[in-house]
């Protein structure tokens, strides 16, 4: 070995050394012969055959003269010198060479380095050294620096100075020697000292380092570009082959090139190569590098599944990089998904790879078969009307996937079936299936391996397949598909990702940057804390702990749910959902940490729980939000899936809505009900709708623990702390005090009218709209729209009531059709006078009106203030428009008693409904300072406008009868009709009484006195003080000598009387009569 | 763990209250607004009596006097990883929903012991070891909270009961510690069953009307 030669002189040393360690010199050796590998490109076999080797030996040839120069140019050296520079001789004289024989080079020199590890890089200056001076003065600079940097290497031994003139080397190299050998004897002892394994991390650190640095300078030094082919280079021609057979086909021509090697033949190609695979476009072609076509076809001659003879295609030169541009190729393994492409039948069903053969051509895969056992065999096969047999390629729509079922494929197709029970593999008509699966081999080109994506609804189609029932779902498998199919896992700064695969495994950190596909960790747990490590995202999972608030984001079918984590198992979390409740199980990359308050979900307005409106009929709450459809529950029970499109619309929850439970007592919102019977479910009403209610449980999870029933079946159990608290708890202090308002609990409706409708027949004009201004006449009604035959035109058009003003038929003058004798119009409900006692409870109002107390209860809107309850219209002549007498069809219903004041004649007499509904403007009773004038029960005293005047009792119109008015009592200034009389001399008569209202104080009167007074009116005032009426009225209220009372007992007074129209003709009407007259 | 915390709120008067008593029904207000509320992470068991309210400020437009009141009141703000005891009130084959106080929470199949396994058999449906433990609807539970999820006027835990001392309480074992009585904290409620200091509850063991605080008081 030549290169051993100079360290032998200088001592025996070094040899040993040599010895001592000759592994790394191996070592090394090999990292070379790998890094050259890496770094020359073609193979060197092909290389050397071909016409590149041969130019380069011409450059041999120019490069071989200078080792001679340099030779005589070193003569003058010393031995040391001479026989280093023997060896640079002959390194030189090789140098050319180099380009084809450098690995022979580069062993020589590496076994030089090996020997002396600190003489190298000395050695290598100096080699350069002596080059440069042959070339370049400005080498003898660049040397002249280098020997200073020798220089002071010597100082530190000794004060050496000197100039770095390349004959004085020899001194130089002396000293060195010395110096060198004391350092290596005492490594050596070092080493001897040291363990092995230290020993080998030493040289590996040592010689490790170098060669990286060494192939590097090799590259640099030729540009990329340099590498590129050019016109000089021979030309690539693509030759087809048998597809599949690309690589066999290259061996068989590497064989060639083997055997014919050195021989007169030689193989005229420089390369062979296929880019074959089973998705490649390039397959079906190898590659050839040749000067000529021609030589192509010497070279090919004789070879199998090669054709030659076929058109070759010159590559152009610009395509040639690309040629061997790698592509990396999805590799299938056995198990993983992947979706079938081509039996049109199966198109983009999932399937599972078995096997992949040999060739990697073909896979052997198992799918859900699509059978329809030859169902429809007849069908495809009959011929059409028209006598044309029907297409064969149209199946019609493909039969579900199903697993292979052994008795149907008998039924029809006993002899296309073999196979055996025991193993239950089948083959059917030419197909094989193993435990229901169809199993094939398809060409991998028909699969789709990327992207596949197998939702876990098919994926546990394949799973659920095992005989006995139990899931062997392979979650890793699975996992391992799904990381192939989405390796885009996001991770973004902030996530906390443990490394569970590669070096780096079992750190813990929270990414602070991620770029591409690497992420920057800083750890945060172990004895790497605080460090920031960078590492490839492909070993990663997010990390999270129990209880944690997570999101499933990315492509589970659990997208967006919002749950807390419960259990977490290698990098599958289960989570606790909050919408549901429920537990679901998905692989940690799909999760996020959520925001502490998970939404709740909602698909665009529509969020759980909300009431919508699905047609009009059908209404549902919704138990259940996916990313774009929700389940609804409707009022029925039924669950159905919609999509927000099938929703009209939502409807918004009515804190107000109340419904009667079976008890008939109140529930409202948040009232928590048990339903009577059946599942005894109980729940909390979230929905009140109709007769129906929705109800929230939380002892199911079932629709969200929604569930739905009528509101009559349901019992209350707890109702909501508000409302029962609300009287104890005083009031809301945020609105007004009730006790201070005048009109309390106001809102209530005028009772229904009975009877023909009053605005039948009347005159109207319109006020509103189109017809605005127009008069007419009624002719027909309904609740809330009155047909008005115009006077104008003789037509007949639809207005809303509320857009008529009704009219006088003669006069003109605008009338109030309603207030006409309408029962009850002075009702009470009023709190009593201001001075009245302001509990909040209200409970001492008085049915008496305070405001508008003027006004007697039957009263009209009329101005005339004289009217009397029972009276007609003063301008009008038929006074049978009080509802008490007169016209019995116009009465308010007069068998009715207890709807009309003035049906029961009295003015409670109307019992429930009368002075209880309207506002206390109108009381029956005397306000303040009504003084009792204007009772109800203000008889015909028809005096007109004189009488009304009379504010003292003149007007307290039968008064006898109605005396115990039903705010007699509260009036705290004692003007009750009564006490009125009383001042007439009828007082007893008042107290006497069980007078509804006197005694009891009852807010209204009739409420408590479900019995009119005047039906058990015997001993009431009306019958006791019959005669007094008239007598008191002629006291005090002029010559007004009929009051109604007068004229006859009152119909309150006739209990069980039919009507009270019976007697309205021997009643007030008689007076009214008059008093019509005097009107 | 309960704490003395004090707040502020601000609480409007409408004007038809205003006079002598203002404060008083500022108070009772407060009381009735505040009382047995979720605040977030941590619920308001109890005022316990308000230090400083401040002058009414009538707001402009609506009329009303908005007072800010400033007062002391006993919160209790579960934490993670604290123990409490709960009653379980729902039992399914994923786990149990228990209710400790106003706080449900869930305890999970993950976080029951191997050995407790559901029976669906049993009536009520139940986790049991087949031997002393049983864990069915209204058995008493030592918990430990794993997870919290706090939203505007709830507040939702998921518990273990995986570990030492965790699990159903024994009856014995119920009668040394006391029982954790749902303190609903509706307003109306008993001031000693709240733990309003001052107020002397009824001695525990027979009615068991004094919450079972655990851990320790904080603020105190």
């Amino acid at each position: 070995m030549a290169a051993a030669a100079p360290f032998q002189f200088a001592g025996d040393s070094e040899s040993e050394d040599d010895n001592f360690n000759p592994a790394p010199a191996d070592l090394s050796d090999d990292e070379n012969d790998a890094s050259h590998g890496r770094a020359r490109t073609a193979g060197k076999s092909v290389r050397r055959a071909s016409p590149v080797a041969n130019d380069n030996e011409d450059d041999e040839a120019e490069d071989g003269e200078p080792p001679s120069k340099s030779a005589s140019n070193r003569a003058p050296d010393d031995d040391d010198e001479d026989e280093e520079g023997d060896e640079e001789e002959e390194e030189e004289a090789e140098g050319a060479t180099r380009n084809v024989y450098d690995d022979e080079d580069e062993e020589e020199e590496e076994e030089d380095d090996d020997d002396d590890d600190v003489q190298h890089r000395r050695r290598r200056k100096r080699r350069k050294d002596h080059r440069a001076a042959f070339f370049d003065i400005e080498a003898e600079v660049e040397d002249e620096d280098e020997a200073e940097d020798d220089e002071k290497d010597g100082e530190e031994i000794e004060d050496f100075i000197d100039n770095a003139h390349p004959d004085d080397m020899v001194d130089n190299g002396r000293l060195d020697d010395d110096r060198r050998h004391r350092e290596l004897d005492r490594r050596r002892e070092l080493e001897a000292s040291l363990d092995a394994e230290k020993q080998a991390e030493i040289l590996r650190e040592r010689y490790g380092k170098r060669a990286p640095a060494r192939g590097y300078s090799d590259m640099t030094i030729v540009p990329k570009r340099m590498l590129l082919p050019s016109v000089d280079d021979p030309g690539i021609w693509a030759v087809r082959c048998k597809e599949g057979k690309e690589r066999e086909v290259v061996f068989s021509i590497m064989r060639r090139v083997e055997e014919r090697l050195g021989s007169k033949n030689e193989v005229p190609i420089t390369a062979a190569f296929e880019r074959g695979g089973p998705n490649s476009v390039m397959k079906g072609y190898v590659y050839i590098e040749a000067r000529r076509q021609n030589d192509i076809m010497i070279a090919l001659d004789g070879i199998l599944n090669v054709y030659p003879r076929t058109k070759m295609m010159l590559v152009e030169l610009k395509d040639m990089p690309d040629l061997l541009r790698v592509a990396k190729t999805p590799n299938l393994e056995p198990g993983a998904w992947v979706r079938l492409k081509k039996p049109a039948k199966h198109a983009g069903d999932l399937a599972q790879v078995l096997d992949v053969t040999e060739n990697g051509l073909e896979a052997r895969v198992r799918f859900i078969p699509r059978l329809d056992y030859g169902v429809r065999d007849e069908a495809l096969s009959s011929v059409t009307a028209d006598g044309k047999r029907k297409r064969p390629g149209m199946p019609g729509p493909r039969p579900p996937q199903r697993l292979f079922s052994e008795a149907e494929a008998r039924k029809r197709h006993p002899r296309h079936i073999q196979g055996n029970p025991q193993t239950n593999t089948w083959t059917y008509m030419g197909d094989d299936f193993e435990n229901g699966f169809q199993v094939k081999d398809i060409k991998i080109q028909q699969l789709d391996v990327k992207d596949v994506h197998p939702t876990l609804e098919e994926v546990t189609k394949f799973a659920s397949g095992s005989e006995d029932g139990t899931e062997n779902l392979d979650l890793k498998a699975l996992a391992a598909s799904l990381k192939d199919s989405s390796a885009n896992v996001a991770y973004v700064p902030g996530d906390v990702i443990e490394v569970y695969e590669g070096e780096q495994r079992g750190v813990i950190g929270k990414a602070v940057n991620v770029q591409g596909d690497i992420v920057t960790l800083r750890v945060t747990e172990g004895d790497l804390a605080g460090q920031t490590i960078e590492v490839p995202n492909k070993g990663l999972r997010k990390r999270f702990k129990l209880g944690d608030h997570v999101k499933v984001i990315g492509g589970s079918r659990f997208r967006d749910e919002v749950g807390m984590v419960v259990s977490i198992v290698d990098d599958r979390v289960t989570l606790l959902t909050d919408q549901t409740n429920t537990e679901i199980t998905v692989f940690s990359k799909d999760l996020r940490e959520a925001s502490d308050i998970g939404g709740q979900g909602s698909l665009g307005q529509y969020s759980l729980l909300d009431l919508v409106q699905l047609d009009p009929t059908t209404v549902g709450c919704i138990v259940k939000v996916d990313r774009e459809s929700m389940v609804v529950l409707d009022q029925n029970g039924d669950t159905k899936q919609v999509m927000p499109s099938q929703i009209a619309n939502k409807l918004p929850k009515r804190r107000t809505a109340v419904a009667a439970d079976r008890t008939g007592s109140e529930i409202r919102l948040d009232d928590v009900v048990r339903e009577y019977g059946g599942q005894q479910r109980q729940g909390k009403i979230i929905h009140i709708h109709r007769s129906y209610i929705f109800l929230h449980s939380n002892a199911t999870t079932e629709n969200a623990g929604v569930f739905v029933t009528r509101a009559s079946n349901v019992n209350t159990i707890a109702a909501k702390g508000g409302r029962i608290n609300s009287t104890t708890s005083g009031p809301d202090l945020s609105s007004m005090n009730p006790a201070l308002k005048r009109n309390p609990g106001n809102n209530m409706q005028p009772p229904k009218t009975f009877g023909p409708d009053r605005a039948m027949n009347q005159t109207v004009t319109i006020r509103r709209g189109g017809y605005k201004g127009l008069l007419g006449v009624v002719k027909d009604t309904t609740d809330t729209h009155a047909r008005v035959e115009l006077h104008t035109k003789s037509r007949i058009i639809t207005v809303p009531k509320a857009d008529l003003a009704f009219k006088d038929k003669v006069t003109g003058r605008p009338i109030d059709i309603n207030s006409r004798g309408r029962g009850g119009f002075g009702g009470s409900g009023g709190r009593g006078s201001y001075g009245g006692s302001n509990d909040w409870s209200g409970g001492s109002r008085t049915p008496m009106g305070a405001g508008g107390g003027e006004r007697t209860p039957a009263w009209g809107s009329s101005k005339s203030s004289a009217r009397t309850p029972a009276w007609s219209r003063g301008g009008e002549a038929s006074g049978s428009r009080t509802p008490a007498w007169g016209d019995g069809s116009r009465t308010v219903n007069p068998y009715d008693g207890s709807r009309t004041s003035y049906g029961g004649a009295t003015a409670y007499g109307g019992g429930a409904r009368t002075p209880a509904w309207s506002s206390g403007a109108k009381t029956p009773a005397p306000d303040g300072f009504g003084h009792g004038s204007k009772t109800p029960a203000y008889s015909g005293h028809g005096s007109g406008p004189s009488a009304s005047h009379d504010p003292w009792g003149s007007k307290t119109p039968a008064y006898g009868v109605s005396a115990p008015t039903p705010g007699a009592a509260p009036d705290s200034w004692g003007y009750t009709p009564g006490a009125g009389g009383g001042g007439g001399g009828n007082s007893a008569s008042v107290y006497d009484a069980p007078t509804p209202g006197a005694g009891l104080g009852a807010p209204t009167p009739a409420a408590l006195n479900a019995p009119t007074p005047g039906a058990y009116s015997a001993p009431t005032p009306a019958a006791v003080s019959a005669p007094t009426p008239g007598g008191w009225q002629g006291g005090w209220g002029a010559d007004s000598a009929a009051t109604p009372a007068v004229g006859a007992p009152t119909p309150s007074a006739y209990y069980g009387a039919p009507t009270p129209g019976a007697y309205a003709a021997e009643t007030p009407a008689g007076g009214v009569i008059g008093y019509a007259d005097d009107d | 763990m309960f704490f003395l915390h004090n707040l502020e709120r601000r609480v409007t008067l409408h004007p038809s209250y205003f006079g002598r008593n203002m404060h008083e029904l500022v108070t009772t207000k407060l009381v009735k607004d505040v009382e047995g509320t979720c605040a977030g992470d941590y619920y308001i068991i109890a005022i316990m009596d308000t230090f400083d309210v401040s002058e009414g400020r009538i707001l402009p437009g609506s009329g009303l006097a908005e007072f800010t009141v400033s007062y002391r009141a006993v919160v209790w703000r579960p934490f993670k990883g604290e123990v409490i005891d709960a009653i379980t009130h729902t039992v399914n084959p994923h786990g149990f929903f228990a209710q400790a106080g106003p706080l449900s929470l869930f305890v999970s199949n993950h976080l029951i012991p191997d050995e407790i396994k559901y029976d669906a058999s049993a009536t009520p449906a139940q986790f049991t070891n087949n031997a002393d433990i049983v864990i069915e609807q209204g058995t008493h539970v030592r918990v430990k909270l794993v997870g919290m999820r706090t939203e505007v006027g709830e507040m939702w835990a998921i518990g273990s009961i995986n570990g030492d001392f965790l699990g159903a309480l024994t009856d014995g074992r119920r009668g040394a510690f006391g029982v954790y009585v749902a303190v609903t904290a509706r307003p109306g409620t008993p001031a000693h069953a709240l733990g309003r200091p001052g107020c002397k509850p009824p001695l525990p063991p027979a009615t068991g009307a004094m919450p079972h605080m655990t851990g320790t008081a904080g603020g105190w």
